[in-house]
């Protein structure tokens, strides 16, 4: 029995519900040296800012009980130098591009996405993903997923900016009070997905000393999965509830291979973004397919949009 | 063109404070060379380790009777990944990328060359040192470690090259016996080239020193690379580019061999500054 596994993500078509998550697959290159891109539905890019942004520091990741510690300011690309002709995921083979943008007010969220439009830079990118887990310069460093008006405003702003037929992700946190809340405002300011959950906040030790400066840093890898199906989980009941209007929600937080996605997506995913997997073992995309269609056969199912939401119905 | 597989262990021996491990992996035999690297998922499914292991191989074989095989030396006193693979028994499986980053670059003329490793780095050595004599290179060794039992490849060296100068710390530590030994190199044979594979504190002394001696150096980084593949850029290191403008290199996929005059080294590490701290 053939199973069908294309997936749409708020207008964004996929042969495969499993995507790069922003800053773990590189711009591909990386990914098809080791043979294994094809086997990706999209990728998300790493961070595009409005302008470019070093980093002074060496960004370090560190290890905790089946997680990672990661920083989260890293270097950044802007796109006032990203040259047309240069584009990194120009030539790329065939795997649809989604650009992740950060900044650290709305204005600037909206100047890195009026940058990839006015520089030609859309071409191939079939959508932009808002991190949203940046921290608000406005609003005393704290991030723009923590609090509705902020999270609202800068998809305001991004959706302004693009044309209408390029979906735009909000990436939010679900280490929130009420995620259905902060959901809500993206998606009437013109969100065509949410993409759940960005690393939680985390702080890294080795023994009594910091082991990373205490700037921020988040936790991500196979402890958060939990977590993430709890936001998804809760997303999708509020859809079914009429408390969040109809969207596509992406899952992105410990998601190891293609049971943990099935799981993600009986939640109520439509598509999963794996990370951290990809530096424990990038193999894992080679066998996602397979675990995923195992399961689907489990339950005699022939096409993945029939496990969407399972566990709601 | 890499060869990512999951390879059974089928040696593994003490070799002082350090394992020695080789793996069946067939196909990198035939594609590696010396500085070239192995990154090796840790850990399984119930160990709560991440991140991957990569370093540089010691000694690869293309298909003989196992199907070709590459050896790896790893310190399991560093981590507890490290441990882990220490720990490993025969027939044990273990995912492997190799070979990954670029390879010591081979000068074309029969120039005199010093080779220096200290600690684990220092596994590519031998092999690389006979992949120069090949060339018709005079090569000399140089191995440091914190201790005898943190000596590595001295025997084989010894066996193989002949040429070896051994370095263990003086009351001042490891950079100043180092220096000595590193200078006495190569003035004795004028080299031309300096091959060192080391962690950036060592590289930092080594490095200046060999190039205001007038030779060119080679470094291979040793260095923690949490994914080797390039993903995840936590191996990054300034380098000064042709432009002369500073610039982040990841010493995983576009290392781990850099010239050494490239290495903007007091920015490197004043990076590494608080993990060697945290570390003590």
């Amino acid at each position: 029995m053939s199973v069908n596994l294309r997936v749409s993500v708020g207008g964004l078509r996929l042969t495969s519900p499993v995507m790069a998550a922003a800053g773990c697959g590189g711009f591909g290159h990386e990914l098809a040296r080791l043979g294994v891109l094809e086997h990706l539905g999209a990728l998300v890019t790493p961070s595009i800012s409005a302008s470019s942004h070093p980093t002074q520091h060496r960004v370090r990741l560190t290890e905790a009980p089946s997680s990672l510690v990661l920083p989260t300011d890293w270097p950044t690309i802007g796109t006032d130098t990203m040259q047309p002709t240069r584009v990194p995921w120009e030539g790329e083979q065939g795997v649809p591009v989604v650009a992740s943008l950060v900044g650290s007010t709305s204005g600037e969220f909206a100047q890195a996405a009026a940058g990839l439009r006015r520089r030609t830079l859309l071409r191939g990118v079939g959508g932009v993903e808002v991190n949203l887990a940046c921290p608000d310069a406005g609003n005393k460093g704290i991030p723009f997923s923590y609090a509705d008006f902020a999270a609202t405003k800068v998809i305001a702003r991004v959706r302004e900016e693009l044309p209408r037929n390029v979906p735009v992700l909000a990436k939010l946190s679900a280490d929130v009070s009420d995620v259905v809340e902060i959901a809500r405002g993206c998606v009437k300011s013109g969100a065509e997905a949410v993409v759940v959950t960005s690393p939680l906040r985390a702080l890294s030790m080795t023994g009594v000393r910091l082991s990373l400066p205490a700037r921020s840093a988040g936790l991500s890898g196979p402890a958060l999965l939990p977590v993430t199906l709890r936001a998804v989980h809760d997303l999708a009941a509020a859809i079914r509830d009429g408390r969040l209007p109809p969207v596509a929600i992406v899952a992105v937080g410990g998601i190891s291979n293609g049971h943990d996605a099935a799981q993600a997506m009986a939640a109520g995913a439509s598509a999963v973004q794996l990370g951290t997997a990809l530096i424990h073992d990038p193999g894992a995309l080679r066998t996602f397919r397979d675990e995923l269609v195992a399961d689907l056969q489990a339950l005699g199912l022939h096409d993945v949009q029939q496990l969407v939401g399972l566990v709601h119905r | 063109m890499t060869v990512a597989v999951t390879g059974e262990l089928i040696a593994t021996r003490k070799v002082g404070a350090f394992t020695h491990l080789t793996f069946v992996a067939p196909g990198v035999g035939e594609i590696a060379r010396p500085g070239h690297l192995v990154s090796v998922a840790v850990g399984d499914a119930v160990s709560a380790l991440v991140a991957r292991r990569t370093v540089p191989l010691h000694a690869v074989t293309p298909s003989g009777t196992y199907g070709g095989t590459v050896d790896i030396v790893v310190d399991g006193d560093r981590d507890p990944g490290m441990r882990w693979l220490a720990d490993r028994r025969v027939h044990d499986e273990v995912a492997l990328i190799a070979p990954l980053g670029r390879a010591f670059p081979l000068p074309q003329e029969p120039l005199p060359c010093l080779v220096v490793g200290v600690d684990t780095a220092a596994a590519p050595l031998a092999w690389q040192a006979r992949a120069l004599r090949d060339r018709g290179c005079p090569v000399e060794l140089v191995v440091a470690g914190s201790d005898d039992r943190h000596l590595f490849g001295v025997v084989e060296a010894r066996r193989t090259i002949g040429n070896v100068t051994v370095v263990t710390p003086g009351e001042t530590g490891l950079h100043e016996p180092l220096r000595a030994a590193v200078r006495a190199g190569v003035r004795r044979q004028d080299a031309a080239i300096v091959y060192a594979a080391a962690r950036a504190q060592e590289l930092a002394v080594v490095t200046p020193l060999a190039e205001s001696l007038g030779a060119v150096t080679q470094v291979a980084i040793h260095e923690d690379m949490p994914c080797g593949t390039g993903l995840c850029s936590a191996c990054t290191l300034p380098v000064r580019g042709r432009d002369d403008r500073v610039h982040s290199i990841r010493a995983c996929s576009d290392g781990p061999i850099v010239r050494g005059a490239r290495v903007v080294w007091d920015q490197y590490l004043a990076g590494l500054a608080g993990e060697l701290e945290a570390r003590a």
